[in-house]
């Protein structure tokens, strides 16, 4: 597919404080002593697109979540903070909260279809971020301008649609309008273009990254796709069992993964079949890492480990701490760069 | 729309016309001859006169055959003349619009009261389950459920009209003798209408677009006033309108217990009577009755979902 090119806007260093800044996050599942998220560091700054990048269970969908206070009933923040703009969001009250969303801080999320309800027409859903409640004729031709600004054809009949009259590609637009209609600052996706047609992620993205220069927005992007990490984000983190493993600037850990999960996920994204004819997987499960209490909880299924035996005792009894590697580059690996690069792949 | 509704228009119209045809074969069911019959009725003497059956038969039209008959009867019935009851000599047709209007008035009062109680309680106790109010909506529900309206009616009657004296005891005279019939009715559909409603609501809240509705910027009360209710009111649309066509054949037990001159005394009295026209008649209003309610059910529940006027259209 075709991807918009990537967009380095941090260019010049941006000296204001993060916009999102996340420390130390842990979110647990209530009357259960586990942890889905287990003590997560993010930021974001103004204007920047941070991909936050891992495999199914590893937390990312419920960090998002997490984030806009939304979790589910039976997942619960059990510790940390969540700063938007240096307002503490955990604990704010449902009241507080009702300001924030939809106006500070958007979401978008997978499966668009399923996120409009099915018996309220379109524009009554967009208008709901909108600050000042107008007549309902200038709400309506407000909508029907936030529509056209996604670039839905013909707005004024689809405002008046259902979501069942929306194709996937339309209702994420329409989710798209409703997330601008209270002029954020930072968006949240998760996943947003994974239930698209190939040709409509494109175009959705595509339209993410013209809002997102547009209004100098924010944009934290959830994905397990790492050709739209390279394509679209500035910085990426990736998350691995409820922790960050490895974050910096995309274009270096794109082109020179620290981490063996990392360079493993990269490996895996190629496509490119191995000597034997298969296409590259990594081996084991991620399904029972959250289980791991001791240790780095990717070693069962790191190769570099594997490689390296003298490894394994430090490997299995202490999580390695997330060190950095300069300019905003940061892992949490044991393993020299040498053992790391060591392997053949 | 307007396809979904000539559809189901078409199909009202055929289930009508089976339906005629069964309450046509209501007497034929009965064992032996109408024409007997009717004149054992005016009689009550077991030796007839086998000239005046005969003249009688011919009179009725039963020496025809039998799809000249029901095509006959269809006419008439067509028309609005239902025929006369034996044991009233009124007009069938009269006797029972009298009598359903009654039942209408008892039911829709019931059912509109029970569904005034269930809709919020069943949503507020999905929406904190396990909650102080949703214990308490489980015990009122099994409580309902199992009072029956043969020992809620006499009771009530005792409370409130022979203890208080603020409610007539019995008859069918203005809204005051409206409440305590309507009450007892209403007890088991308001059980069962919370029931669906706060299993449906605590599906819908856990509906995706609850969620989205919050990243918008609403409340969780909002979301659940504005996206959720409405979803959640589908399921009960379909149990109000079981409910409403079960209610319009008349309850028996509290139209007795109250003297109510309704569906219920009607069909009592015929059965009694053995009056068949007024069988018959009842019979064709009821399942009729029914029938449109169920229709209009069903394109209620369209117009509320907008989702499934494809899906019924194909």
């Amino acid at each position: 597919m075709t991807l918009p090119t990537s967009v380095p806007t941090q260019g010049a260093k941006d000296t204001r404080a993060p916009l999102l800044e996340v420390r130390n996050l842990k979110v647990g599942i209530t009357g259960r002593n586990k942890e889905v998220v287990r003590g997560l560091d993010l930021t974001v700054g103004h204007g920047e697109v941070v991909a936050l990048v891992g495999e199914s269970g590893s937390g990312k969908s419920v960090t998002a979540l997490a984030l806009s206070q939304l979790l589910p009933p039976g997942l619960e923040i059990t510790e940390g903070s969540v700063r938007m703009g240096g307002r503490e969001l955990v604990g704010t009250s449902e009241k507080d909260l009702t300001g924030i969303r939809g106006r500070d801080l958007s979401m978008l999320f997978q499966q668009p279809q399923t996120m409009l309800d099915p018996t309220s027409r379109v524009h009554v859903q967009v208008a709901e971020p909108l600050a000042s409640k107008g007549s309902g004729r200038a709400t309506f031709a407000r909508v029907v301008d936030l529509l056209r600004g996604v670039g839905i054809p013909d707005p004024e009949a689809r405002a008046r649609a259902f979501s069942h009259e929306l194709s996937g590609g339309m209702a994420q637009r329409v989710m798209m309008a409703a997330a601008m209609a209270g002029e954020p600052r930072l968006l949240i996706a998760d996943e947003p273009t994974t239930a698209l047609d190939v040709t409509v992620q494109a175009q959705i993205l595509r339209l993410l990254r013209d809002e997102q220069r547009k209004r100098d927005l924010s944009i934290l992007l959830i994905t397990h796709d790492l050709s739209i990490v390279s394509a679209f984000s500035d910085r990426v983190c990736v998350m691995y069992a409820g922790r960050i493993v490895e974050e910096g600037p995309t274009p270096q850990i794109m082109k020179h993964p620290a981490h063996p999960y990392t360079r493993a996920l990269i490996r895996c994204s190629l496509l490119e079949p191995e000597a034997n004819g298969a296409l590259p997987s990594i081996p084991g499960s991620s399904s029972r890492a959250l289980s791991i209490l001791e240790g780095c909880r990717f070693a069962p299924r790191c190769h570099v480990m594997a490689a390296a035996p003298d490894l394994e005792s430090a490997c299995c009894a202490t999580e390695p701490a997330l060190e950095s590697k300069g300019q905003g580059w940061r892992t949490r690996c044991h393993a020299t760069d040498a053992q790391t690069h060591g392997d053949a792949a | 729309m307007w396809k979904l509704v000539l559809q189901r228009l078409s199909i009202l119209v055929a289930m009508l016309l089976i339906v005629s045809v069964a309450a046509f074969a209501v007497p034929l069911m009965s064992d032996g001859d109408p024409a007997r019959t009717i004149l054992m009725s005016r009689t009550s003497d077991f030796n007839l006169d086998p000239d005046a059956v005969e003249s009688l038969r011919t009179e009725l039209g039963l020496d025809r055959t039998l799809a000249a008959q029901y095509f006959g009867w269809l006419g008439h019935a067509l028309r609005g003349d239902l025929g006369f009851s034996f044991a009233t000599r009124q007009p069938v047709l009269s006797e029972i619009a009298r009598a359903l209007a009654v039942s209408l008035t008892l039911a829709l009062t019931a059912l509109g009261w029970a569904l005034l109680v269930a809709l919020p309680l069943g949503t507020l106790a999905a929406m904190r389950p396990g909650g102080k109010l949703d214990g308490a909506t489980t015990l009122l529900i099994q409580t309902l459920v199992a009072t029956p309206e043969y020992w809620f009616a006499p009771v009530s009657v005792l409370v409130f009209s022979l203890w208080l004296g603020v409610l007539p005891s019995a008859g069918w005279q203005g809204p005051s003798s409206l409440i305590l019939p309507a009450l007892a009715l209403s007890l088991r559909p308001m059980a069962y209408f919370t029931q669906i409603t706060r299993a449906a609501m605590s599906d819908v809240l856990q509906a995706p677009y609850i969620s989205a509705a919050r990243a918008r910027g609403l409340s969780y009360n909002q979301s659940v006033l504005r996206h959720g209710l409405r979803n959640g009111s589908l399921p009960v649309i379909t149990f109000f309108a079981l409910w409403f066509a079960g209610l319009l054949g008349g309850s028996v037990v509290v139209e007795v217990i109250f003297a109510i001159p309704g569906m219920g005394r009607l069909l009592y009295d015929a059965v009694i009577n053995n009056d068949v026209p007024m069988l018959q008649g009842a019979f064709v209003a009821m399942v009729g009755l029914a029938i449109v309610i169920n229709t209009a059910a069903d394109v209620f529940y369209v117009l509320i979902n907008p989702a499934m006027r494809g899906r019924h259209a194909q």
